[in-house]
């Protein structure tokens, strides 16, 4: 082979197969062969062999979530919306039972918000320990 | 045959199986950018799969302006810098830094002594590089990436794409001259 640039001789490896032994006239050719021979080779070691299993399960727990909190919001609207349907419709009948649950309405809201409350961290723990390693 | 239009279009009808056979057919593609890029071992698996999820919930907005490959390889590289950016405690990496300068802290290539060896030799050399040296190299020779798909995924211009491409293996081919000169001795 004729003497190469570096230039010339990177881009003749890029395009050409790998040099044979007796086309390696010199320290520059021979390194630059076994350089691109190298560069081509896949380094050790890799993903775990689940690695696209657990993806999907993990792609597929966070849309859960999604579509849980969606529907729990919605439980909660309607909850409410019911409530104070009732509420009112007590109102209407008998202003004592109106008073006694306007007074106790922090204890009314307290109880909704801590189910609320219990049920996500329930579902929280129950993911956690799902993906634990 | 992998399909992509296909299996992009069952993965976005909630085809799970569909996106559990993306994932394979593109891992490897993702490990080698994540492995090359990031240094800390311990943190290429996780990463790995943040730049899935990402797929994931990006794929209604992709396209099909580019290859699959070409779109998952780019999440792929700025997720891995956004990664070196957080934990980055000194900036040792710099696109102005002297690639001719650099100093490689290795160990001695006189045991080195058959291909595998300095496949393994190679690999060292160029997780010492700078970041965008490291990403043309792994984006060229082992996603076998072309200079106009490299300089889609990095956004640097494709002649930037090729200047660093042949500087960093002329580094590394001045480190294996040395290597192949002592052994001559």
């Amino acid at each position: 082979m004729k003497k190469m640039t570096d230039e010339e001789l990177q881009q003749w490896l890029e395009n050409n197969p790998p040099l044979t032994q007796s086309e390696l006239t010199d320290e520059e050719t021979r390194a630059y062969s076994a350089l691109f021979e190298a560069l081509n080779e896949e380094p050790d070691g890799g993903l775990p062999f689940d690695f696209a299993a657990n993806v999907t399960r993990h792609v597929q727990a966070e849309a859960k979530r999604g579509s849980e909190l969606k529907r729990y919001l919605m439980n909660a609207f309607w909850f409410l919306l019911a409530s104070s349907a009732a509420v009112a419709l007590i109102g209407l009948r008998s202003h004592d039972s109106t008073n006694l649950l306007l007074q106790n309405k922090w204890i009314i809201g307290f109880c909704i918000i801590g189910f609320c409350v219990i049920q996500g961290l329930d579902e929280k723990l129950t993911l956690s320990r799902l993906f634990k390693k | 045959m992998f399909n992509e239009r296909e299996v992009v279009s069952r993965i976005l009808k909630g085809d799970m199986p569909a996106f559990t056979l993306l994932v394979k057919q593109y891992e490897r593609l993702v490990f080698h950018v994540i492995n090359r890029l990031v240094k800390d071992d311990d943190d290429v698996a996780d990463i790995c799969q943040e730049v899935f999820i990402k797929v994931h919930k990006s794929l209604e907005r992709f396209q099909f302006e580019s290859k699959l490959s070409t779109w998952i390889a780019r999440i792929a590289y700025l997720t891995a810098i956004t990664h070196l950016r957080k934990h980055q405690r000194q900036r040792t990496d710099s696109m102005n830094e002297d690639i001719e300068n650099i100093h490689f802290t290795t160990e001695d290539p006189e045991t080195l002594l058959n291909k595998k060896q300095t496949a393994a030799y190679v690999d060292q050399l160029i997780k010492q590089l700078p970041e965008q040296y490291r990403t043309v190299v792994t984006l060229y020779h082992l996603n076998e990436f072309s200079y106009p798909e490299i300089a889609a995924i990095t956004k640097m211009p494709e002649g930037t794409v090729k200047s660093y491409l042949f500087r960093a293996r002329n580094v590394l081919k001045s480190k294996l001259e040395v290597y192949f000169k002592n052994e001559a001795l």
